[in-house]
């Protein structure tokens, strides 16, 4: 294993230290599964996001896998995940879970995301649940989940943005799940129900079962002709319209696009922007499906302040390639391609050991390349015991990429650097205040409720502490001025102090 | 008592689901033979239900019982009544085409390998219908199968408030707009003009989907009677036009199924494109077309109901009388602009029609067929076309300069054939006439100027892209050539032959790449398919060629077009490293996926 080189201005931080102006990406190496670890910077504590925490199935020593990253992510973040994100219900996200579900216990979750496709409480989602339900063994994962999150909410693409408790200057869009419509859901759960026939929407007086129709005045010539014709090539069978590709049919692909798709945005003290990319296993029909949103939803398209997909995709920095890198998990034109910040960065789940035995083409070769070249070499892959190469950048461009890395037995990290306002120039800007505010009253409400644990309450300590402080310098009150009035006199009536 | 008069009554007058409680009552041409499905001459409903695996008993047209009331009544949950909707509907589309292009329908013949490797062209009698063939909200034309194959689904439709919604069946071969336009994909096909999603550029495939959803809804506004029960004229022309509209966009949601067509007709115009390159649902760009031409209609309706009320002096007291005759005006105008967008196709290019060829056909068919322009019809469409932004420096197709003369067909004789069996053979045997006089000797009687005026390569010249035979000779196929007997506006016969040539080129991404295999590179896989091509028209008595409707073949232009499309083409291709993943089987099922309100019972 080489180890980056160390001739940099800004270090990461280590397990201990504190972040700043860096949003630490911790994947995890278990093998054909994915798992995420997201630090942002706060005041008093960091911000633990976890994305997925899962393996495939056959992976040797999974469970043992597992738990140790469960140890892991149990001591980095010290027992308190703000978020936990579930994309979809595949082994390969969630069956850690369950896997190392009692350490997974001795941990606080403040909230859980899910897709909408999970929500109990939504009629679609529940009929297309309801014809899959019996084959759905990643369903205890998710109830798990639901039990120990403290809230639980479910995202639809076109969701968003949403803040990140106290976390100054990041905010997260939803591009996925796609809505799809009543009726492509309904598609879904018609086409993809149980393989049985389903009942005839008909009365049984005029229905004609296929041995009779076989002798049938009528249809006994869609059997068979009475000369040479050939008949079969116009009959229609369930078989024949299933082979039809298509997000509606494709059982597999249709979980995948049901991926709860976030762009994290990371806004720097100069109106810089950093898009994370994590999609999930989303595919190209859920891909094309995110530009058809905009934030906020009624905005002009064209306007500059308009989010869209298109800028979301340039803004990306980081990009967690979907679903292994298959060939339909990342489209060309209204994706990769749209992709071009000068610092994009991959991040892939690679075990092609593991896809030779499954007979996957994981990754694509052709995704590969073309990821080489959009990145000019910044791929890092869960597989590799070294830094990339990059042989794409320039010198001073690889050094600050290869600084931005470290790899472990256990993990790899890539630090996104994004500079925030020093803690100067953030008691002059009061629009950072309002992230804080927003924690602060939350951890006041805990501390009334008698909830707050101790290191809450230091972290409330600190952002009272940074609070008044700013008060103080940006806006004194008529009260300060003659406290501080008062001050001065009492000060010229002592002797003057000693030097 | 015998019957005196044995003829055969012309029509046959068959109940239709509607939306209103009335009942709805097309007249469709009499056929004599229809036996029960109803199988007739050019259709046969098949009411298999894979998903229930079980057919419905099919229903007899021609039982009394039937004949007696209009067809079956109209009661839920009976599969017959949609065998008999559907029946109706389908050959309610291909009696508009048969008046409007002046021939009769020819399906495409089903391509069959032979044992030694060469391929036969076989003829079909009918077009297939499968009323309930699949569960969900779609219905598609399958080329394969030549055969309409219409889906079913559940929907939840909102009760008294507050209460749960009730759960029902929509039935998408109940819909007339859907109808129409799968029937219209398949009479495209016969006329060999069907566009595929593999092949063609999206704007192609636009110009397609979008006259299949103008049509369905055209159709709509001329069966007699529908007007003048759904829509309450007023003395007002603005007040009309809304009402007018706001039916469409009832008419048209099935069809619309993309909320974007409906969002369209009555919208202010915007561009025909944006300006760079971003998602953009197929159906969303047929929408411009459906709301041009609807524009177009509106206009026509708009001076035939004013002339009305002029001449009855515009009275305060507006009987009902006064109403079923502005209907009956407006109806007259749906079905000429429905003839108009018929005839137009017999205009277009053979491939890569954009919406100005198509705009052009349209002008130049009703200057052939109605020559003055007394009711302002032709200024109508090319505002309304400009409206939306389709606009032309030239609006009608320029004449072919005189040395165009295609020597092979001289000898050609009119034949009237006594069955479309025979038809379909007397125009295979023209086809392959002409295409090995062009192959054989490959002036032809045509100097090259003529060829590029074609749009097609002749010979051993040209790029090594373009199709050749073993002899390195440039391929011409030609895929349709049908005498035309169309009537005009005024009532004079026009007979004219309709040719279609085409040649095929590889196409590849990369213009690189392009120019080292038009240079004869050694050949490898291609990333699309281009086409060039033709359509003469040409005057039977004088064999005059009177237009040639051509897409080069060399252009650089639609090479370009091409490209652009095959990388916005949304399922295949989109991805890395899926090449030659073929999903050309059902190429309208991925079209037409995502639909929404069908009717249901």
């Amino acid at each position: 294993m080489s180890k980056p080189r160390q001739r940099t201005s800004r270090k990461p931080a280590t397990n201990g230290e504190r972040l700043r102006d860096q949003v630490r990406v911790r994947m995890y190496r278990a093998g054909l599964g994915e798992c995420f670890l997201l630090t942002f910077p706060r005041l008093g504590v960091p911000f633990h996001m976890l994305i997925e925490c899962g393996v495939i199935m056959g992976t040797p020593n999974a469970v043992d896998r597992m738990k140790s990253i469960a140890r892991d992510i149990l001591a980095t973040t010290a027992g308190h995940l703000d978020v936990v994100v579930a994309t979809h219900l595949h082994r390969d996200k969630v069956s850690g879970f369950v896997q190392a579900q009692d350490i997974f216990k001795q941990m606080r979750v403040s909230q859980v995301w899910l897709g909408w496709t999970e929500n109990p409480h939504d009629a679609h989602a529940r009929r297309i649940n309801a014809s899959s339900e019996p084959s759905r063994p990643n369903a205890s994962a998710v109830e798990f989940l639901r039990r120990i999150g403290e809230r639980v909410r479910y995202w639809s693409g076109g969701d968003g943005p949403v803040t990140l408790s106290g976390v100054a200057g990041a905010r997260v869009f939803f591009l996925g799940p796609p809505r799809m419509g009543a009726n492509l859901s309904e598609a879904l759960s018609n086409i993809e129900g149980p393989r049985d026939a389903t009942p005839s929407p008909f009365d049984g007086s005029y229905q004609i079962s296929r041995k009779t129709a076989a002798t049938h005045p009528v249809y006994a010539a869609y059997f068979s002709s009475a000369g040479t014709e050939a008949v079969e090539w116009r009959q229609i069978s369930r078989k024949s319209l299933a082979s039809i590709p298509r997000l509606v049919i494709n059982r597999d692909a249709a979980a995948n696009n049901t991926s709860l798709v976030m762009a994290i945005e990371l806004i720097g003290a100069h109106g810089e922007s950093k898009v994370l990319l994590f999609p999930g296993d989303a595919q190209s029909e859920s891909w094309f499906s995110w530009h058809e949103h905009r934030w906020p939803a009624d905005a002009p398209p064209d306007d500059q302040n308009t989010i869209t997909c298109r800028k979301i995709l340039e803004r990306t920095a980081l990009y967690k390639v979907s679903h292994y890198g298959s060939s339909n998990g990342t489209p060309r034109q209204f994706g990769l391609e749209m992709m071009t910040s000068p610092e994009l960065t991959a991040m892939i789940v690679v075990d092609e050991g593991m896809a030779k035995k499954k007979m996957w083409r994981l990754p694509a070769p052709e995704l590969m390349a073309a990821l080489e070249r959009k990145t000019r070499g910044r791929i890092i892959r869960s597989d590799r015991n070294s830094v990339p190469e990059a042989g794409g950048l320039s010198g001073p461009e690889r050094e600050q990429f290869h600084n931005s890395i470290r790899v472990s037995d256990l993990y790899i990290e890539y630090f996104v650097s994004i500079p925030q306002l020093t803690a100067a120039e953030r008691g002059k800007s009061a629009a950072n205040w309002t992230a804080a505010n927003e924690r602060r009253v939350y951890l006041v409400d805990k501390k009334l409720a008698g909830t707050i644990r101790p290191e809450e309450e230091a972290e409330l300590r600190e952002i009272e502490q940074l609070m008044e402080e700013y008060l103080r310098t940006t806006a004194p009150t008529g009260l300060g001025l003659i406290e501080e009035l008062r001050k001065t006199v009492e000060e010229a009536k002592r002797p003057a102090p000693r030097r | 008592m015998p019957l005196m008069n044995k003829d055969e009554p012309l029509f046959r007058r068959l109940r239709i689901y509607s939306d209103s409680a009335s009942d709805l009552i097309l007249k469709i041409p009499w056929e004599g033979e229809l036996a029960p499905g109803p199988r007739g001459e050019l259709v046969e409903v098949i009411d298999f239900d894979p998903e229930s695996d079980c057919f419905y008993s099919p229903v007899d047209l021609n039982s009394p019982l039937v004949l007696a009331q209009d067809g079956l009544p109209r009661t839920g949950g009976d599969p017959q009544f949609h065998q008999q909707t559907v029946y109706a509907l389908v050959m309610t589309t291909l009696w508009h085409f048969e008046q409007a292009l002046g021939r009769r329908i020819q399906w495409p013949p089903r391509s069959i390998e032979k044992p030694d490797g060469s391929r036969s062209e076989q003829f079909v009698d009918r077009l297939r219908v499968y009323p309930h063939g699949f569960r969900g909200p779609n219905a598609y034309y399958s080329p394969s199968k030549l055969a309409l194959i219409m889906g079913y689904f559940g929907v939840d439709v909102p009760a008294a408030p507050a209460g749960d919604p009730v759960r029902t069946t929509s039935f998408t071969c109940l819909s007339h707009s859907t109808v129409a336009h799968e029937t219209v994909h398949a009479i495209l096909d016969g006329l060999g003009r069907l566009a595929r999603s593999s092949d063609s550029s999206v704007e192609e495939l636009a110009v397609q989907e979008g006259m299949a959803d103008v049509i369905g809804l055209l159709q709509q506004f001329a069966v007699p009677g529908l007007l003048s029960r759904s829509v309450t004229f007023t003395s007002d022309p603005g007040t009309n036009e809304r009402l007018l509209e706001d039916l469409a966009k009832c008419l048209a949601q099935p069809v619309g199924l993309h909320a974007e067509l409906r969002s369209r007709i009555g919208a202010p115009a915007g561009p025909a494109r944006p300006a760079e390159p971003r998602m953009i649902k197929l159906q969303d760009r047929a929408a411009v077309l459906v709301a041009a031409i609807f524009q177009c209609f509106l206009a026509i309706s708009r001076a035939r109901t004013e002339r009305l009320l002029d001449l009855v002096g515009n009275p305060r007291d507006f009987g009902s009388n006064l109403r079923d005759a502005m209907a009956a005006e407006v109806t007259k105008s749906a079905s000429h602009v429905l003839e108009m967008s018929i005839r137009a196709i017999d205009y277009c290019p053979p491939v890569e029609a954009t919406y100005v060829d198509y705009l052009r056909a349209m002008v130049t068919a009703d200057i052939d067929l109605a020559g003055e322009d007394e009711r302002g019809y032709r200024t109508a469409l090319v505002n309304a076309f400009r409206r939306f932004g389709i606009a032309a420096s030239q609006t009608e197709l320029r004449r072919p300069s005189a040395r165009i003369a295609l020597g092979p067909i001289e000898g050609i004789q009119i034949n009237l054939a006594s069955s479309r069996k025979l038809d379909f053979e007397h125009e295979m045997e023209r086809c392959r006439m002409l295409e090995s006089a062009l192959a054989a000797n490959h002036h032809s009687g045509l100097v090259p100027d003529a060829v590029r005026e074609m749009g097609l390569v002749l010979g051993k010249e040209g790029p090594q892209t373009i199709e050749r035979n073993d002899d390195g000779l440039a391929r011409i196929s030609v895929d349709s050539f049908r005498l035309a007997r169309r009537t005009g506006r005024r009532g004079h016969q026009a007979n004219d032959w309709v040719i279609l040539m085409s040649q095929a080129r590889r196409g590849y991404v990369d213009p690189d790449k392009q120019k080292a295999q038009d240079e004869g590179e050694e050949p490898e896989q291609e990333d699309f398919n281009m086409r060039g091509g033709c359509t003469l028209i040409v005057d039977a008595s004088t064999l005059e060629i009177r237009y040639c409707i051509s897409k080069d073949v060399l252009s650089e232009q639609t090479l370009d077009r091409r490209r652009r499309s095959a990388l916005d083409r949304v399922p295949e291709s989109a991805g890395y490293g899926e090449k030659g993943r073929k999903q050309d089987d059902e190429p309208f099922f991925t079209l037409r996926a995502g639909l929404t309100g069908f009717p249901n019972e």
